[in-house]
């Protein structure tokens, strides 16, 4: 514009689709995820995991490759079947972990440290939009790593083995899916809530870490004091990845033996994720009203 | 009409801030003044839905404000009181993604970011961080982000807070800039009288949650300039005779002072030439006129308030 002309002006030009304004949040934000090499760097990594499993499942279907390579077959030494996805979903989820304890806090903490919602709500976005934006964020970023590669394994070793084991072997296809969904969505949920009760980068994080480690030191602590003599362990119920554990062996139908029964579990996870909800909805205001 | 409050009544933490709000607005430039508590943030929140009406309904630009908020929310930009940015992000892009979010699409809102940023005047440091900005400096982003996705209205929370006096002027000077392209309705929030009065047309003054005055204030201006006093000297008998024959209410104050209510028809000038007419010396002419301070002063006087 030129300096002569620069004053106010009207826009009347087309306006985007109101349904999909929250994607505005996800643009911007995974812009500026990947603008930090530590966290682009930590990202490729999570993908070796997946990497390995995808040459294992090759190896174990090419015995000219393996011979090639001087190798004895290892068909036999590892199968691949619901227990070899679950320990690569396992191994995924806890990766995906680290990522929502890195992420959540950086999404949400420099809006409300400087009180950016109340431009953010003026604008035509509602605070569960807002909510959806960012934690669209996470559940994508940990797809990426979780289910996404994971099912792409599953689809290769179909191709591979060929014949009924893609229909023998759907419930684990579902497994792969629901128990990701699972797990990714409380941790993004979880993420978000505590980012928003602490305000800061820092404590967000730790706070992460907190509750994965010292619950579970807790909830063993309690099951010795409490239920020592017991079947149903029940402080195991404040131990996520116990709790998400039991659900997974549930669903990937491993055999296992849990401290809490299979529908507790899943309660656990609801509430946190209820809870996860509720501070949310406290938090993510525009301005905050203080009562009394 | 662009602002409509019909019983409008709403209740924080339990305690009532707004009373039974009525009234439609139509004012160009409607400033919105009262005391610490008064309500004035209460209402802004309000008109762009950050609290629901507990009474009655208010409509904006003829949507109410329970049902029509998204589409209200396309037309307004809402500049707050308070600090409001995010650190780490440079002003364009933070402009630029605000104007995204109030519907502009990409291209379109990078070019409008550019150029508000340029009319607010930080073009030159639109790349920086925003967290490195000075006060004066986050005023301004926070009015670039107010009015880059060119909104029909403008609401303006405190907007010269903390500024210096240069920083104050440049303020001014752009809400007037803005008044004056005629393509905006602009609502300003402000306990500083001087801020109102120079750029508003309208006054709306709340006291204890309740609308106490609302009125033009050319107008208002208007109707009190015809209060003169006046300082003679001579024999003032026949010039206060002719005077009078003019239509106006003369009283005399001890020996030289004279105070005139003028009707409509007669100007200054004819005072002159009755003053010539009778060899009377006008040694003082005031026009006894309200200034906006007079008009909130007794305001407050009209009901128990705080002042």
């Amino acid at each position: 514009m030129a300096v002569y002309k620069r004053n106010y002006q009207r826009y009347d030009g087309p306006l985007t689709e109101t349904p999909w304004r929250f994607t505005i949040l996800l643009r911007y934000a995974v812009k500026e995820v990947f603008d930090s090499k530590l966290f682009t760097a930590f990202f490729s990594i999570c993908f070796g995991p997946t990497l390995g499993a995808f040459v294992i499942i090759y190896l174990t279907h090419s015995a000219a490759a393996l011979a090639a390579l001087g190798l004895p077959p290892v068909a036999a030494a590892i199968e691949i079947n619901n227990n070899f996805f679950m320990t690569v979903l396992d191994i995924q989820t806890t990766l995906a972990f680290f990522i929502a304890a890195f992420l959540g806090p950086n999404l949400v903490t420099p809006d409300l440290a400087n009180n950016a919602l109340s431009l953010y709500l003026s604008r035509p976005l509602t605070r569960t939009e807002y909510v959806l934006g960012r934690l669209s964020v996470l559940l994508g970023l940990t797809s990426l790593i979780t289910w996404i590669p994971t099912l792409f394994l599953y689809s290769f070793q179909a191709v591979l083995e060929g014949g009924s084991w893609l229909w023998d072997n759907l419930r684990t296809g579902a497994a792969i899916f629901v128990v990701s969904w699972v797990w990714i969505l409380t941790i993004s949920l979880l993420a978000l809530a505590l980012a928003a009760v602490t305000r800061t980068r820092a404590f967000g994080g730790i706070f992460m870490f907190v509750i994965f480690f010292a619950a579970s030191g807790f909830g063993n602590t309690a099951n010795a004091l409490l239920w020592q003599d017991s079947d149903t362990k029940w402080g195991s119920l404040i131990d996520l990845r116990s709790v998400h554990q039991t659900i997974s062996k549930w669903l990937f139908d491993v055999p296992y033996v849990s401290d809490v029964p299979v529908w507790s579990a899943w309660m656990a996870m609801c509430v946190l994720c209820g809870i996860s909800m509720m501070v949310l909805a406290r938090k993510i205001r525009a301005v905050e009203v203080v009562r009394g | 009409m662009f602002i409509e409050l019909e019983h409008l009544g709403v209740k924080l933490g339990g305690r009532p801030i707004l009373k039974d709000l009525n009234g439609r607005f139509a004012g160009r430039c409607i400033g919105l003044l009262g005391p610490n508590g008064a309500g004035k943030t209460t209402l802004i929140h309000t008109l762009v839905g950050f609290h629901s009406p507990t009474e009655g309904t208010a409509r904006v630009l003829g949507l109410d404000v329970r049902t029509g908020m998204r589409e209200i929310r396309h037309q307004i930009g809402y500049m707050p009181e308070n600090d409001s940015y995010v650190a780490g992000m440079t002003a364009i892009r933070f402009v630029r993604m605000m104007a995204e979010l109030a519907g502009l699409p990409p291209e379109a809102a990078m070019e409008r970011a550019h150029e508000t940023l340029f009319h607010v005047g930080l073009g030159e440091a639109r790349y920086r961080k925003l967290g490195t900005y000075s006060l004066g400096m986050k005023q301004m982003a926070k009015l670039a982000v107010a009015i880059v996705h060119g909104p029909r209205t403008v609401i303006l929370d405190e907007p010269t807070n903390g500024l210096d006096p240069p920083g104050r002027q440049r303020m001014i000077q752009l809400i007037r800039d803005i008044r004056d392209t005629r393509e905006i309705n602009l609502i300003i929030s402000s306990h500083l009288l001087r801020d109102i009065e120079e750029t508003c047309d309208d006054v709306m003054i709340l006291k204890n949650g309740e609308i106490v005055v609302y009125c033009n204030l050319e107008e208002q201006r208007k109707a009190n300039k015809k209060f003169l006093q006046l300082e003679a000297r001579g024999n003032t008998a026949p010039f206060l005779e002719a005077v009078e024959k003019l239509g106006c209410e003369c009283a005399v104050e001890g020996n030289r002072k004279i105070k005139m209510v003028l009707p409509e028809t007669v100007e200054i000038r004819d005072l002159y030439r009755a003053a010539s007419d009778f060899s009377i010396q006008i040694r003082r002419l005031d026009y006894k006129r309200d200034s906006l301070q007079d008009i909130f002063l007794k305001a407050m006087e009209n009901k128990n308030g705080r002042l």
